[in-house]
């Protein structure tokens, strides 16, 4: 007779079942339980694999990479360097609006006091293009643009006397720019004369009506009642640079 | 079957061979369908846990390491899915009564067509369960683990959470009132 200790031992060890009905239990899961199981792991597996973004061959990556450097370059090199055939443009607002230090002039031979042909000795040169031989160091751009004195005007301004220095009005006279409307009083801050200017300008003697303020500011008006304006400027021009503390115009 | 070619069918899976997992599944499907039916006495919340079960085994493929068996692995996941459902449902494991519906859809399909036969295994058939049925929930936990996973003694330990001395007494209690139960019946 066995013991109930050695039936619960064969019982673990599995030599002897004590129910026999649990192996005879057919207890499957459902079909449909089988195919959602089934889906899910496959979906699983075929979900997980990395899906190539880029289905072309396999140069196509680096070769796309290597055409985008290149036109990259290409175009940094056509926009950044300037050709040959495009004209280097001779004033460009920076340079004129730029107070240009001159150095000081060179020792010049003072004229023969009467000799006004000899005036123009003094002053800066007109510098041509494609003169070599510039007087003083300036950038290209500033030695490039005609002589006119210095001074701050609007940017269209300054294009157009670029291409035009005839057209450059004098010191003092108002300009409109054509490109932003804005207007502009073109003023005399030109540097102080040199020794031969100076030499000049003692040697020609000031007109009469400059003795005194009112009879030059007459004389102003007077040139403009005549059409002279040029003139008128010019004089209203030389009329403030000696009249430093002179603010406002008599008309204005 | 090898413990080992399970493990090697899991790893197979993992690197994204389906077949692997057709082979492991059709292994283990009926034992581990038994163990949650049984345990959960309700068709529906067994087909729920046999398809949460299979579902972590997929998640977690690629965390498996053949460390132990797979069958230790696959009943350990529906053991904490059992624990997690009663846990979801707040219902007490032990102490539930069978139903009725649930013998009737244990029938074999292919038993025999007599009727004396048949009754008489609907009749043993609902006195196992009626008995399973009044075991504490971690005696009868141990002994459907040692019945249908085919696990040890201390694998069942290790899928409990318990130590090995504890589940081979939690198991002779079970036998024991199982037994008597269907002496009790019988007589």
């Amino acid at each position: 007779m066995n013991r109930p200790d050695d039936e619960f031992e064969d019982f673990l060890t599995r030599r002897r079942p004590i129910f026999s009905r649990s192996a005879e239990e057919p207890l499957e899961p459902p079909d449909e339980l089988d195919r959602l199981v089934l889906h899910q792991a496959r979906e699983a597996v075929e979900g997980a694999r990395p899906q190539r973004v880029f289905k072309g061959p396999r140069w196509g990556a680096p070769l796309a990479v290597a055409a985008t450097l290149v036109l990259a370059l290409t175009v940094i090199l056509h926009v950044g360097m300037p050709t040959k055939g495009q004209p280097t443009p001779e004033v460009t607002v920076q340079t004129v609006a730029q107070r240009l230090d001159y150095p000081p002039a060179p020792a010049a031979r003072v004229p023969a006091a009467n000799n006004p042909a000899r005036a123009d000795v003094a002053r800066p040169p007109a510098a041509a293009p494609g003169n070599a031989a510039s007087p003083v160091d300036l950038p290209v751009d500033a030695t490039n643009a005609p002589a006119r004195p210095g001074g701050f005007v609007a940017e269209g301004e300054a294009e157009r006397y670029a291409r035009s220095p005839a057209s450059a009005p004098p010191a003092g006279v108002t300009v409109e720019d054509p490109v932003s409307g804005s207007q502009a009083v073109i003023i005399d801050v030109s540097p102080p004369p040199s020794e031969a200017q100076r030499a000049v300008a003692k040697a020609t003697p000031p007109p009469v009506f400059r003795a005194d303020s009112k009879t030059w500011l007459a004389e102003i008006e007077r040139l403009r009642a005549a059409g002279k304006d040029l003139q008128a400027e010019a004089e209203y021009a030389e009329y403030k640079r000696q009249h430093r503390a002179y603010a406002v115009s008599p008309d204005r | 079957m090898s413990d080992d070619d399970d493990a090697q069918l899991m790893l197979a899976y993992a690197r994204g061979e389906m077949r692997a997992f057709e082979t492991l599944y059709s292994r283990h499907r009926g034992a581990l369908y038994r163990y949650l039916t049984r345990q959960a006495r309700d068709g529906e919340v067994a087909n729920d846990l046999f398809q949460e079960v299979w579902s972590r085994v997929i998640v977690n493929r690629a965390r498996y390491e053949p460390r132990a068996k797979f069958r230790t692995f696959l009943f350990t996941l529906a053991h904490n899915c059992f624990i997690d459902h009663c846990r979801r449902t707040k219902c007490r494991p032990s102490g539930m009564g069978i139903e009725d519906a649930d013998a009737a859809d244990l029938l074999p399909a292919d038993a025999e067509q007599l009727p004396d036969v048949r009754l008489a295994r609907d009749e043993a058939t609902q006195r196992y369960r009626a008995a399973l049925a009044t075991l504490p929930a971690e005696q009868r936990d141990v002994y459907l683990l040692h019945e249908e996973s085919d696990l040890s003694l201390e694998e069942i330990a290790r899928v409990t959470g318990v130590g090995a001395e504890t589940a081979k007494s939690r198991l002779r209690y079970a036998v024991g009132k199982l037994k008597a139960a269907l002496a009790v019946t019988e007589a």
